[in-house]
């Protein structure tokens, strides 16, 4: 397992402890840094001190669920990607209202190997998109500066 | 041939069985007492007012023929009366001329006197038969006719005795010395040497015949009697001079009617006194015979009353069977609504179970998952070699094999209870279906199995997924593979059925038991051997075409193969709302 340059910052937020506990150490070997959240709360509160590439939702959970904290999420952090896993398979309900901010839904059991990967495509065209973004203020903002007349 | 519907009645409800239909003979025998008593209150309500009206016809016309035939019966009565006492009153007149034209010498001597009979005899022809002069001791003076009765002393005869008293006579009827019916007619004259008497014997067929001229009907009667009851004509049975039973009950100048009973049935008879009051005429007919014309219209009424009541008969027992048959249909709508209603609700709650269960066996998995990947990891980490490494390697893999197996039946799971992801959009069904069959052409090939796909020509798009058609067809394709023996066949079929897509995988092969049609959309219900299905197939499918909005039916025959019908919406139909 070769090191990456930088390690990707993932939020795991389940209910399930066994299940945070099990994917973990999984996702670190394949170059995540890993905090986990075993509610929409205490993921909320994560999110407002630190920062995150990715973000990895069970939609079912008490209390908050899945779909109200990807809800709070768009509004927060608009360009933050979050992936949905969901041991149901109904996401007919979410699908209807957030289909179009979720990156990709994951249905357990997945393997630790597919999710790794969609999570690491997730940050990879995010980081893209914000360095078109960046090109593009930078490349407007030397328009800007060379018709300045000075 | 059973057949199973997981929704709403199509047309091919009518041959359609419902498994408890046979174990409810109660319905049977309850439609049969509902028809017995619908034909009789049917029958009653039409057949009694014909009746009614029958029974008041006839008496009604009973009364008004008898009222008119009594009336009838009185005038002539009345005028037939007048007629005989003026036929009488003229014999009377006849013999009280000749008494008044004459002087006894003259009529005393027996040639003059059959000089004037003859004149007599002349003028009214047979009416008289004698005639006599006798004095007032009731001796012969004169006589001419055709008996020898010169001799005869009348002195105690009773017209004599009369004739004496009051100056003229009509006899009743009597057999006197000629012992033939006959009457006398005799009037007296006064001298200053004692009364005389001039007397004729009268020929009473004139009056019969009079008399007999006046029956009404084929069967009336008509005579006269005298106080006594004695025929003074003769009836229509019996004779002269008998005993006619008529009593003397008619009060005098009044017409009296009355129903009399005789040997031969009930008559009316009707009777007035006539002049004088010594004779009575009496009319008589059979009230059966008045009441002809009644009878013949009531019985053509009844004839018409039968053909009518028998027409009631047979448009109710028409109408009964139609109304039977509506309550038949309305009963066996029901039952199907009903038997279909059961067999969705008991699959969606099936639908409900799997869901949850799937749900609850995913986590775990995705557990047992993600720790079979930590396994992994660290093996690789440890430096262990030889065969202790790989039969742990052996281990996990079939560690992994079986996560993924089960990760396969919850899916499956997930996929019955509908609580997949279905985005139907408007298809080509034909490069779908095509692709499926040659997905199995080589299997079939080998089982020795036609496979044959028939697709309409310009077939319209259909409302469903792509992919989840192609998992549909290798679902059914793959059971009636495993159903057909070799030399068999399987056709798909794609039809467009009004405004429905009709997909239909029909095959040859060994048909489905009548008990296990109405289970095979039940998830895990399966009649493979343990190990060659899970029972996850066709719920499945029943899953993905309920997504779509469509029905699937089957239609089996033991031995003789099984078609699967699949309806789902045209998507133009769809997008048109």
């Amino acid at each position: 397992m070769s090191a990456p340059k930088a390690a990707i910052r993932l939020l795991m937020v389940d209910d399930e402890l066994d299940f945070l506990g099990a994917v973990a150490p999984g996702l670190e070997r394949r170059g995540f840094e890993v905090k986990t959240a075993e509610n929409g709360r205490t993921a909320l509160d994560l999110l407002a001190r630190e920062a995150f590439d990715v973000v990895v939702l069970d939609v079912k959970m008490p209390g908050l669920d899945g779909i109200s904290v990807f809800r709070r999420i768009s509004e927060l952090a608009p360009q933050l990607p979050v992936i949905m896993l969901t041991g149901h398979g109904n996401i007919q309900d979410a699908f209807e209202t957030s289909r179009g901010g979720v990156y990709e839904y994951l249905t357990k059991p997945c393997k630790v190997e597919s999710l790794a990967e969609t999570a690491r495509r997730a940050h990879e065209e995010r980081q893209l998109a914000g360095e078109r973004a960046r090109r593009a203020d930078r490349e407007r903002a030397e328009r800007i500066l060379a018709e300045r007349p000075d | 041939m059973a057949t199973l519907h997981n929704a709403g009645p199509t047309a091919r409800d009518e041959d359609r069985t419902i498994p408890w239909h046979r174990a409810r003979p109660e319905e049977a025998r309850a439609r049969r007492r509902l028809r017995r008593r619908m034909v009789a209150g049917l029958l009653v309500v039409s057949a009694v007012p014909f009746l009614l009206m029958g029974a008041g016809a006839w008496l009604v016309f009973r009364d008004l023929a008898i009222r008119e035939a009594l009336t009838l019966h009185r005038t002539m009565a009345r005028a037939h009366g007048a007629a005989i006492d003026a036929y009488l009153a003229e014999q009377l007149r006849t013999v009280e001329l000749i008494a008044r034209t004459h002087t006894l010498r003259e009529l005393s001597d027996p040639a003059t006197l059959r000089e004037i009979f003859a004149e007599v005899t002349a003028v009214h022809g047979n009416s008289f038969v004698d005639l006599g002069v006798i004095d007032a001791e009731g001796r012969h003076l004169a006589y001419v006719g055709p008996y020898d009765l010169m001799d005869r002393n009348y002195r105690d005869a009773d017209w004599f005795k009369e004739v004496l008293a009051h100056g003229a006579s009509i006899s009743d009827v009597f057999l006197g010395f000629r012992q033939s019916p006959h009457s006398v007619v005799a009037v007296r004259r006064d001298l200053a040497t004692g009364p005389w008497i001039l007397r004729a014997t009268l020929d009473n067929r004139s009056l019969y015949q009079l008399v007999r001229s006046l029956a009404v009907g084929t069967f009336g009667d008509v005579f006269v009697v005298n106080r006594d009851g004695v025929y003074q004509t003769p009836p229509r049975s019996g004779e002269v001079l008998g005993q006619s039973g008529v009593v003397e009950a008619t009060p005098r100048g009044e017409i009296r009617d009355e129903r009399v009973e005789t040997a031969s049935g009930a008559v009316r008879q009707v009777s007035t006194w006539l002049d004088g009051d010594r004779w009575m005429l009496v009319v008589r007919q059979p009230e059966r015979e008045i009441l002809t014309p009644v009878t013949r219209a009531v019985g053509d009424g009844a004839l018409i009353t039968l053909f009518a009541v028998l027409v009631v008969f047979v448009a109710t027992i028409s109408v009964t069977s139609r109304l039977i048959a509506q309550i038949e249909r309305g009963d066996r709508q029901r039952d199907l609504m009903y038997y279909d209603l059961l067999k969705s609700a008991r699959l969606a709650s099936l639908g409900e179970m799997a869901t949850g269960l799937a749900h609850e066996i995913n986590n775990p998995l995705a557990i047992m998952s993600a720790e079979h990947t930590n396994l992994t990891d660290r093996l690789a980490e440890l430096r262990i070699d030889g065969d202790g490494r790989a039969a742990l390697d052996r281990s996990l893999q079939r560690c992994s094999h079986q996560l993924e197996r089960c990760g396969d039946i919850t899916g499956k799971m997930l996929q019955f209870g509908r609580r997949t992801e279905t985005r139907p959009s408007a298809t080509e069904v034909e490069p779908v279906l095509r692709e499926a069959v040659e997905l199995l052409s080589r299997r079939a090939a080998t089982a020795n199995v036609a496979l044959s796909l028939d697709v309409e020509s310009e077939l319209p798009p259909a409302w469903l997924d792509a992919d989840e058609l192609e998992q549909v067809l290798l679902n059914l394709l793959g059971n009636s593979l495993d159903a057909t023996p070799p030399g068999g066949s399987i056709r798909v079929v794609a039809t467009r059925e009004g405004e429905r897509l009709l997909l239909r995988v029909a095959d040859n092969g060994c048909g489905i038991a009548p008990e296990d049609l109405d289970r095979i959309f039940e998830p895990f219900f399966t009649t493979k051997p343990p190990g060659m299905g899970t029972g996850l197939g066709l719920a499945v499918v029943h899953g993905i075409v309920r997504g779509w909005g469509g029905t699937i039916d089957v239609e089996s025959v033991p031995g003789e193969g099984t078609t699967l019908s699949i309806h789902v919406p045209l998507a133009a139909e769809v997008i048109a709302g």
